[in-house]
């Protein structure tokens, strides 16, 4: 049983970090490099402010504290990126992928000199385990899980049911289209960048809470996520969510048996085999 | 060169090329240059992950040549002082290959003749027909992987992975109660050296303690500590060696084993204090973690020159930056200083010959200490430093638990460690 | 006059698509605009909703210059297109296409209208509300696309070749149908077609565009009457 606990809470980490990287490439089709490092700030939010704040306050309002803090500091970034590489550079593809990786190793380099190249952790929040039916679950992580159903659900909520939401999945499956219903492109970019930076940000925050962080973090994350949304399908929301499952569950079995360290070499030839046979992925659009 | 840690490797690749376009106009097949700078060359880790370990190392190894430097450089047995010029070279996370791409690039492209390395068997081996080619004196915190074959790898202070058998075998001899180890290590070729000189160490105890847990872990799978650490709580240990760790994912294991129960005492090669304390109090661990690697710099009493290193440091780099790996490349290099202060020449060859041929070398450290390493690598070529061991203080601060005579320890106790060690793969002779 | 485009020329790089061309439309109108495969009449319509830039010569609606505004703000002063093609949103489903089509309008009663009128006159749209764009047929697909464009509110509809690929029964349809929106909505439109047949028989003035240029205009009973026109577009 332990097991599925374990898998439960791997891939919903894999879902909160996938699926802002999966919204900003299926609507601006284009890959932000820098995404791994939002989620590291995200992390380094979290702990600033643990350090500004303990004591001053529980340290649950901390927690919520750096939520917002680092959804609003990293998703303003979004928008910058934005307004600085994606509009400029637009059309030019490659110049946009140097971009933003020189950002992604420019924000590794300023978080290793302001802070230090050593992993940081942050003590638990909601300590203690809950036991049941043969499972241990850490509190925080339980914590996590929930703060993660939450924001897929308000990403649910905000894609689904409101006009925002629904213009950028209209700009997502055609440019053209949205374009001639008055919708503009760059308003809808600036919404998507911000709100897929942020998500990268509360995936931090939230990880940040059980797992080191460092300036370093997002490098692996990012890797796993770009396997993750390419077997979803690129561009596909829902595919991200049934692939991050997927290698959660393939990553905890193999961890569980012994294997994980053949696990990266598995998802890679997942991944590989899924370009394949299923160019478009799981659940990725067939046009 | 201060601040090229935690450039990456791109940059560093290109500072890099920079240097070989300068050596190209100064190029000579000596190693000294006019200004009588002496280069040395440190292979570590300068991003990512293992940069936790890399970066503080070099760091240290940085404060090795300010010191000397501040002295108007170091005085060699030729009479003549050099100032030191560290250069660093990322090996990505101790991985052979890249081993040998950083060695290419200090040795073939800089002509390093001075270096620090790891001391992973695999990353060793990967450079030490680059090092005998080109005499390079290269040492290490430890031996690690050693050669008649190779006489410029040194193994220039006990460190890793010999520490691993001298700290177990510490905690069980003082603490008679604890019956049942865990051993917790990393698939790596590091890890897996850790793991046999662990079962080493703890089997010098026959009649008191049997090994209960003993595993290794992906360190991708540090992801999901707790996945990892409850086949190990099943197991009920009183004892918990570890190695492969960050130093935060080693804080949250202990918080999660505390968590679930766990009194017994720890064994590693280091803890980062700072961030432990942060999740445990200090009244619950003290008494209960046994380290040693080097020595301990924020200890003031076993080296008053090796406490000024952890002044220096904090004093750079911040008190919650202190790692106990800062003294590693310190003490590893105080080797080849305590060589080239002997030697009648700085050419490499004519240090290795005199360090090697003095009996018991004056480390600035450690002291007298002589020569070791026959009986698992086949060459005396590993310098066996005493090696302090560490416990923890109710005051949250380190405190010298013992000084292990490494030589006396292992003349003691060779017939039973030695065939555990081959066993894991881990005799080279 | 709603609608004017005065001596507009566009260049794709250096090789001109429009030269020089001068349309006016009414409201309450259909004005249709025939002209051979690649005479630049799916290029004008891209022009006047602003996704193509002009290199010279000027667009005026209702008066105001709109050759430089941005698409969104043509939508908003109240011209929408059904393009070629369609452009609809496949994979979401036939009621948020439709509501995408009011993106930009916020009198939410007045929205909640329009489209039940959009579903009285297309009650299919209504059965599939819950579908995906991309489930319809052809035919569906076309009322759809037209249904988002009326969803905007427009005042002047421009459409590119609505009858392409579909049915002749539903092409009669569909004509039929463009009639009754012009007249009952207010609207004017712009209609593009290849079938000048059929787009003269519904619209009351005609413009003839061949390689980029306006050759011949004039009300839509006397073009289908002209020999030229006869012989080049209807086959006859």
């Amino acid at each position: 049983m332990q097991i599925v606990a374990n898998i439960v809470f791997l891939s919903t980490f894999y879902v909160s970090f996938a699926v802002g990287l999966a919204l900003v490439f299926g609507v601006m089709r284009t890959i932000n490099f820098a995404h791994g490092e939002f989620y590291m700030l995200g992390g380094y939010s979290l702990w600033l402010l643990f350090g500004l704040l303990s004591g001053t306050m529980p340290d649950g309002a901390t927690f919520i504290i750096a939520l917002v803090v680092a959804a609003g500091v990293v998703g303003t970034l979004g928008i910058l990126v934005q307004l600085s590489i994606f509009h400029r550079l637009r059309e030019q593809p490659f110049s946009i992928f140097m971009a933003t990786l020189g950002l992604s190793y420019v924000l590794q380099v300023v978080v290793v000199k302001a802070i230090g190249p050593m992993g940081q952790s942050v003590p638990a929040v909601f300590p203690g385990f809950v036991f049941f039916e043969g499972m241990i679950l850490p509190i925080q992580r339980l914590v996590v899980f929930g703060f993660t159903v939450v924001m897929m659900g308000g990403l649910y909520l905000f894609l689904m049911h409101t006009d925002l939401g629904r213009a950028v999945r209209a700009t997502a499956q055609n440019r053209t289209g949205a374009m001639l219903q008055g919708i503009s492109m760059n308003h809808i970019a600036l919404t998507t960048m911000f709100v897929g930076s942020a998500l990268a940000a509360l995936s931090g925050v939230l990880m940040g809470s059980v797992l080191i962080i460092s300036p370093f973090m997002g490098g692996e994350a990012l890797w796993r996520a770009f396997i993750i949304i390419i077997v979803g399908g690129i561009g596909s929301l829902s595919g991200a969510v049934v692939a991050a499952f997927l290698f959660g569950i393939i990553d905890t079995l193999m961890t569980t048996f012994g294997a994980g360290k053949f696990a990266p070499m598995v998802d890679a030839m997942i991944m590989l085999l899924v370009l394949s046979f299923l160019p478009s992925g799981l659940l990725g659009a067939r046009e | 060169m201060r601040n090229i840690q935690g450039i990456p490797r791109l940059a560093l690749s290109a500072i890099a090329g920079a240097a070989v376009l300068g050596m190209a106009v100064t190029a000579t097949t000596e190693t000294v240059s006019a200004q009588e700078t002496l280069v040395v060359g440190a292979i570590q880790p300068q991003a990512g992950d293992c940069g936790q370990w890399g970066i503080p190392i070099t760091r240290g190894v940085q404060i090795w040549a300010d010191q000397l430097n501040a002295e108007g450089g170091l005085l060699a047995g030729d009479g003549k002082r050099y100032m030191i010029e560290l250069k660093a070279y990322d090996n990505v996370c101790y991985i052979p290959g890249e081993e040998l791409k950083a060695g290419r690039r200090a040795i073939l492209d800089d002509g390093i003749k001075f270096m620090l390395q790891t001391f992973t068997p695999g990353s060793r081996q990967a450079i030490a027909q680059m090092t005998t080619d080109n005499h390079v004196l290269t040492t290490s915190y430890g031996a690690g992987y050693l050669s008649g074959d190779h006489p410029y790898l040194l193994g220039g202070i006990t460190g890793s992975p010999a520490a691993y058998m001298l700290i177990a075998s510490r905690a069980l001899t003082a603490n008679p109660d604890v019956k049942r180890a865990a051993i917790i290590t990393a698939d790596t070729s590091f890890g897996l050296a850790a793991k046999a000189y662990f079962e080493a160490g703890i089997a010098a105890h026959p009649d008191q303690a049997e090994i209960v847990y003993n595993e290794s872990y992906s360190p991708d799978a540090t992801k999901d500590m707790l996945g990892l650490l409850t086949p190990l709580m099943a197991s009920e240990p009183d004892m918990i060696c570890q190695l492969g760790f960050v130093p935060a994912q080693l804080a949250i294991m202990i918080e999660t084993v505390e968590q679930l129960g766990f009194k017994g005492v720890y064994c590693a090669e280091g803890f980062t204090m700072p961030q432990i304390l942060k999740r445990v109090t200090a009244e619950a661990l003290a008494g209960r973690m046994y380290s040693g690697y080097a020595f301990e710099a924020s200890e003031p009493t076993f080296s008053e020159k090796g406490h000024q290193l952890y002044k220096t440091y904090v004093e750079e780099w911040g008190a919650d930056q202190w790692t106990p790996y800062v003294p590693i490349g310190y003490a590893a290099f105080g080797t080849i200083e305590a060589g080239i202060r002997l030697s009648p020449s700085i050419d490499s060859e004519v240090v290795m010959k005199t360090l090697l041929g003095t009996e018991s070398v004056d480390h600035p450290i450690f002291g007298p200490s002589k020569w070791g390493g026959e009986e698992i690598y086949g060459a005396n070529n590993h310098l066996l430093t005493p090696l302090p061991i560490y416990n923890l203080g109710a005051d949250g601060n380190l405190v010298l638990d013992h000084v292990v005579d490494h030589a006396a320890w292992w003349a003691a106790n060779m017939d039973v460690a030695l065939p555990i060690l081959d066993a894991g793969g881990q005799v080279y002779r | 006059m709603m609608l004017e485009t005065r001596d507009l020329t566009v260049k794709y790089d250096l090789i001109s698509a429009l030269s020089e061309v001068s349309i006016s439309a009414e409201e309450r109108t259909i004005t249709t605009i025939v002209g051979s495969n690649g005479a630049g009449k799916t290029t004008l319509l891209k022009t006047i909703s602003g996704l193509i830039r002009p290199a010279s010569g000027e667009i005026r609606f209702l008066g105001d210059r709109i050759d430089t505004a941005s698409p969104s703000a043509i939508v908003r002063m109240g011209i929408s297109q059904v393009p070629e093609g369609r452009e609809l949103f496949p994979r979401i489903s036939v009621y948020d296409n439709l509501m995408v089509g009011a993106y930009l309008r916020r009198d939410k009663k007045a929205i909640r209208r329009d489209l039940e009128q959009i579903y009285q006159h297309f009650p299919i749209l209504k059965d599939r509300r819950r579908q995906l764009a991309r489930n319809l047929s052809g035919g569906e697909q076309q009322m759809l696309a037209f249904g988002r464009a009326l969803m905007s509110d427009p005042k002047l509809l421009l459409l590119d070749e609505p009858s392409i690929g579909l049915a002749p029964v539903i092409e009669q349809k569909i004509m039929e149908t463009i009639s009754v929106l012009a007249m009952e909505h207010n609207v004017g439109v712009v209609l593009v077609e290849q079938n000048a047949a059929l787009a003269l028989s519904v619209a009351s003035h005609g413009y003839v565009l061949e390689q980029g240029s306006l050759v011949l205009q004039g009300p839509a009973n006397e073009l289908i009457k002209d020999d030229n026109v006869r012989a080049a577009y209807l086959g006859l």
